[in-house]
């Protein structure tokens, strides 16, 4: 039996979603009534066409919910356009699949940046769809300049681990979480520069961020593998370090060669130190819900529907060997 | 201030790689627009040296120019070699507010129309290639279920019921043989820079799911212009082609999905 059956069957999901958690999470205690998911897939433009043929691919979905409306700014009134073409997806997934939110656009770690209406459209989009969990990057995207101006980085750009960075990421993770409707996890940063001096490492930034603002973690351990590759350091003394219990989702990815270093492009296949990684952590993440693999559409037609599949099955395996006891 | 003024400072550099060099050449000379702590200064100062500047340039450059080159495809393709300079300087305005695909296309179009104006874009048929893939791009967004069921209860016109053009259909005028631009550019080519001129109107529409271009005859193009001086002469009778194509709805109707969908 699948572990999509089984957590069909437990109850905890319908889709009326009146079983979905609806306070922002406090504590692990208080997460850990969620349900484990299995494995599921990071929605680009080309998994709808993979769900609608093979529905039993994927236990959950993630989707971005900001690639299924146009943000026209604020001030514009109205300011986020849905579109149709992708909302169909959604609607026909949100009957058939639970799904988990990954925004990029919180922009967590600005120094000078919020935005109300956004977070406002997120919750929104929250009641009407029940993601099961929200998570975001432990990055900024976006500054605000002295004069207000706005302007958007292009990428995501990582923080230095540092005690005034921490704090004020927090602050807005603390913010965020009774406006959100369901747990907040924050995402590990892929970082292709690194900072001189910082406070503290990676991991005690991070268990230090769980303990002050209640999040949990989404582990992308992509981003690590593609962190300790460039940068030299070992993954596995990084996650010895890092607070396991606080982690509720993993994302695994291919990347590859780019502009001399190592990219997290979601390129194809998982490399193999992933799999190593992932294998490695299950036994010690008891509040993992769901080991999500994504990939860029564009890569799509250099592994096909059977890579894709192939790379399910072998996070399923993993997921089964730990879990389906 | 101080981190904020570092984050504006890291942005600043990722996005300019000629900024980077600077920095390498004389620190002073670039951290002083910044309000940075020494700690600061530093890593910014380590950080234009690293192998990991140039990768975010580049990736900085290459989740900018995917917008522009996806959506207005045809439109960069024939700017030919101008492209790559022409980018530099729209990214020279530093005005990137935000990530979002349809306002940094429409900022490019912008800009580029001001380029062709200015007599500073070569290719002479990057104009009405760009109108139409904006044409395209208006419709891809559009609200089109709603808009087909406001418009399926809506009276059939008669004959001479003054019309608006259907909001799943566009206009787009071109100065060349629009057969023979759009075929060579969807092969990815251009054709001969002397392909002679010839004036040509086409609508393109998605009311039957599928993208569907119809060149107008001249009557109905007469009716179009006329229209557009406020005459309201858009009617089945005087653009027949537009009629029998199902692109005509009746004026004097509020669409709601419009309303909420500019």
């Amino acid at each position: 039996m699948s572990s999509r059956s089984n957590s069909k069957n437990s109850g905890w999901w319908s889709p009326t979603g009146t079983a979905v958690a609806g306070s922002a999470l406090s504590s692990m205690r208080e997460f850990a009534a969620t349900p484990a998911l299995g494995v599921g897939i990071l929605h680009n433009p080309v998994v709808p066409g993979l769900l609608t043929s093979d529905p039993g691919l994927v236990d959950y979905v993630s989707i971005m919910p900001d690639m299924f409306w146009t943000d026209r700014g604020p001030g514009a009134n109205p300011r986020f356009v849905k579109l149709d073409s992708w909302i169909e997806f959604l609607d026909w997934a949100s009957i058939r699949f639970p799904l988990v939110a990954h925004s990029i656009g919180l922009s967590l770690g600005s120094a000078e940046f919020s935005d109300d209406t956004y977070v406002e459209q997120l919750a929104g989009w929250h009641r009407r769809y029940r993601f099961l969990w929200h998570s975001d990057h432990l990055s900024f995207a976006q500054v605000r300049s002295a004069s207000g101006q706005e302007q958007h980085a292009g990428m995501a750009v990582p923080l230095p681990f540092d005690f005034d960075v921490l704090e004020g990421v927090t602050a807005r993770v603390k913010a965020l979480c009774p406006r959100i409707p369901s747990p907040f996890l924050v995402e590990n940063a892929v970082a292709y520069l690194s900072f001189c001096d910082q406070d503290m490492t990676e991991p005690k930034f991070l268990n230090a961020l769980v303990r002050d603002s209640g999040c949990a973690l989404l582990l992308d351990l992509h981003n690590l593998y593609t962190n300790a590759r460039n940068h030299g350091f070992d993954a596995a003394g990084f996650l010895r370090e890092l607070d396991l219990d606080a982690v509720v989702e993993v994302h695994v990815a291919g990347g590859g060669e780019f502009a001399g270093m190592y990219t997290d492009s979601h390129a194809g296949p998982c490399p193999e130190p992933v799999w190593s990684l992932l294998e490695a952590i299950m036994p010690q993440t008891p509040n993992l819900k769901g080991v999500t693999f994504e990939f860029h559409d564009s890569y799509f037609p250099t592994f096909g529907a059977e890579g894709v599949r192939a790379q399910l099955e072998r996070a399923r395996a993993i997921w089964c060997r730990y879990r389906s006891q | 201030m101080s981190v904020a003024s570092f984050q504006q400072a890291l942005c600043d550099l990722i996005a300019s790689p000629r900024l980077c060099l600077a920095l390498r050449a004389n620190p002073e000379a670039v951290l002083v627009n910044y309000e940075l702590s020494a700690r600061e200064r530093t890593r910014l100062t380590e950080v234009v040296r690293q192998r990991g500047m140039s990768t975010n340039c580049t990736l900085y450059r290459s989740n900018r120019v995917t917008p522009i080159y996806t959506l207005l495809n045809y439109t960069c393709r024939s700017l030919g070699d101008q492209f790559g300079p022409l980018l530099d300087q729209f990214w020279d305005a530093k005005d990137y507010q935000d990530g979002q695909f349809q306002s940094e296309v429409e900022r490019f179009a912008a800009f580029l129309r001001q380029r062709i104006a200015d007599g500073a874009v070569s290719s002479p048929f990057a104009a009405e290639l760009l109108e139409f893939e904006l044409a395209l791009n208006a419709l891809e967004f559009a609200p089109r279920k709603g808009l087909l069921l406001e418009i399926a209860s809506l009276p059939p016109p008669e004959p001479d019921t003054p019309c608006r053009l259907h909001p799943l259909a566009r206009i787009s005028r071109f100065r060349h043989d629009p057969a023979v631009l759009l075929a060579a550019a969807a092969r990815g080519v251009m054709p001969a820079l002397d392909l002679p001129q010839q004036d040509a109107v086409i609508v393109v529409s998605v009311v039957d799911s599928a993208l569907d271009i119809v060149q107008l005859p001249a009557q109905d193009c007469r009716a179009l212009a006329e229209d557009a001086g406020a005459i309201q002469s858009l009617t089945p009778r005087r653009a027949p082609t537009l009629a029998n194509a199902r692109l005509l709805v009746p004026r004097g109707y509020a669409l709601s999905s419009l309303l909420c969908h500019p």
